[in-house]
């Protein structure tokens, strides 16, 4: 489904990606965690065309798309998107548009959908995510929760063979978490649709990850199952950052794990 | 106090007059006024936006025209931009109908203004919004069109009812290059009676109504804007 090799990022002298290969399959679920600034965020966003990478290259399904430090073309980032979408840790919600609006925008603007068709299409989304209720209302009426449940639809809307979650649940507070994670997890279930999901809820992670990945300053440390990254980490790294969410845990600092 | 004493106050508004010349002054100028005020308004905001967009531009040749486009408006009196187009270019041989130039001068002017506006208001709107909008794959263009421009025109909107309070009140400025809207009529029945104060006065008190009432359509148009926001 997804084929990454020797991804460079680099913002100006910055180097935020250091040569990143990576397959995903069709279904997998895959976590990435790791410290902030560790360059996970940038590999999704540059796996949705947010950002350009400097070097390698990316296939997505068909579509294979290689850099070279020159932007590539609309039209080859575009028909590599139309294959992803991207949940924001701030949700990013159009705040002009309610929530069935919201869901709908990218299936009548982009894709062409009548508006009679898009709106039974996402009732049923907003279904899934427990929000048929709120269809009619803005997202400021809506609770952060609300608002990123709202969001998994919208992204959801656009039948994606990848998911992209950026964090989803970094920006809620405390109480308002599993709700968001309970849809997540239950869009892991049948496994079909293939998620990356970067996350700082180590438990969860564990839970629904078919796949983890740590990654340190710009690197894919360690990959494995969620016993063998959690459980038997192999790298001195891997193992410290771990422990340090333990030591959160001790310390009462509320850290997911 | 030898000037005040001065004052003839039996003067200051003669109501007789007022009678006959406030229905003529109304009946002749407003149409002028406000259609030259709506119409270069319309005409003003297509040219600013499209002056927003090119001052925003990541390339030097649509960036450039557009700063100094806005220097020029913003940096000359409206008066002297219209003597220009009005008096001046007959003397290279473009003569303009004075209507015409009242069109061109108003609009470049609102042009200039409200392109700082809606550059600033669409700038004003998080780049978060331009990503959830990119990620879904629209283009820029649909961008624009579909997430930025609605909630940039929420920002913009009290700033540009402003520009079209002054525009209202810039075509007074017409008068001294014979557009017949409501301060021409003014003057030529001050000329007739020798009474200017009030003549004057009468149609100080119509721009005034015009703006009032525009003020209150401003707030209705904020209300039903902010039934998204949080102000």
């Amino acid at each position: 489904m997804i084929e990454v090799k020797k991804l460079r990022k680099s913002f100006g002298k910055l180097d935020v990606l250091h040569e990143i290969d990576l397959a995903v399959e069709k279904g997998e679920v895959i976590a990435i965690i790791g410290p902030s600034g560790s360059g996970k965020s940038t590999f999704l966003r540059c796996l949705n065309g947010l950002e350009t990478p400097t070097a390698g290259s990316i296939k997505i399904g068909t579509h294979t798309l290689k850099f070279n430090g020159k932007k590539p073309k609309d039209k080859e980032i575009r028909s590599l998107r139309s294959q992803t979408s991207m949940v924001f840790q701030s949700f990013n919600l159009f705040p002009h548009l309610t929530a069935l609006q919201n869901v709908m925008e990218g299936l009548v603007t982009v894709q062409g959908m009548s508006k009679e068709a898009a709106s039974i299409q996402v009732k049923g989304l907003l279904e899934k995510v427990g929000l048929s209720q709120k269809k009619d209302a803005f997202p400021i009426q809506l609770s952060g929760g609300q608002q990123q449940r709202v969001a998994i639809a919208r992204a959801l809307a656009m039948n994606p063979s990848v998911l992209l979650l950026d964090e989803p649940t970094s920006a809620l507070d405390p109480e308002l978490v599993g709700g968001v994670l309970a849809i997540i997890r239950e869009l892991t279930k049948d496994k079909t649709q293939t998620m990356m999901i970067v996350t700082h809820e180590m438990n969860f992670a564990r839970d629904v990850a078919d796949r983890v990945i740590f990654m340190d300053d710009g690197k894919i440390i360690e990959t494995g199952t969620p016993d063998e990254v959690f459980g038997h980490p192999t790298h001195a790294r891997t193992k410290q950052f771990l422990d340090q969410l333990y030591v959160g845990i001790e310390k009462n600092l509320g850290w997911g794990l | 106090m030898n000037l005040l004493s001065s004052i003839q106050w039996e003067q200051l508004f003669d109501w007789q007059l007022a009678k006959e010349s406030a229905p003529y002054i109304l009946k002749n100028g407003l149409w002028n006024t406000m259609w030259i005020s709506v119409v270069t308004m319309i005409l003003g905001l297509l040219l600013a936006l499209v002056v927003a967009i090119a001052r925003m531009s990541p390339y030097r040749l649509l960036r450039y025209p557009a700063r100094v486009y806005i220097s020029i408006i913003r940096g000359t009196p409206l008066l002297v931009q219209l003597f220009i187009l009005y008096f001046g270019l007959p003397v290279i041989g473009i003569t303009l109908e004075p209507i015409t130039v009242a069109i061109i001068g108003l609009t470049a002017s609102v042009g200039g203004y409200a392109s700082e506006t809606i550059r600033g208001a669409i700038l004003s709107i998080p780049r978060g919004q331009w990503e959830a909008a990119t990620s879904l794959n629209m283009s820029y263009r649909q961008t624009m069109r579909r997430v930025i421009l609605p909630q940039a025109a929420r920002v913009a909107l009290p700033s540009l009812m402003n520009s079209f309070l002054s525009l209202v009140k810039d075509t007074s400025l017409l008068t001294v290059i014979t557009v017949p809207e409501m301060l021409y009529y003014a003057k030529i029945v001050g000329g007739r009676s020798y009474d200017y104060m009030t003549v004057y006065l009468i149609v100080a008190l119509y721009y005034w109504v015009i703006c009032t009432i525009l003020n209150a359509l401003q707030e209705r148009l904020e209300k039903h804007y902010n039934r998204f926001t949080n102000n």
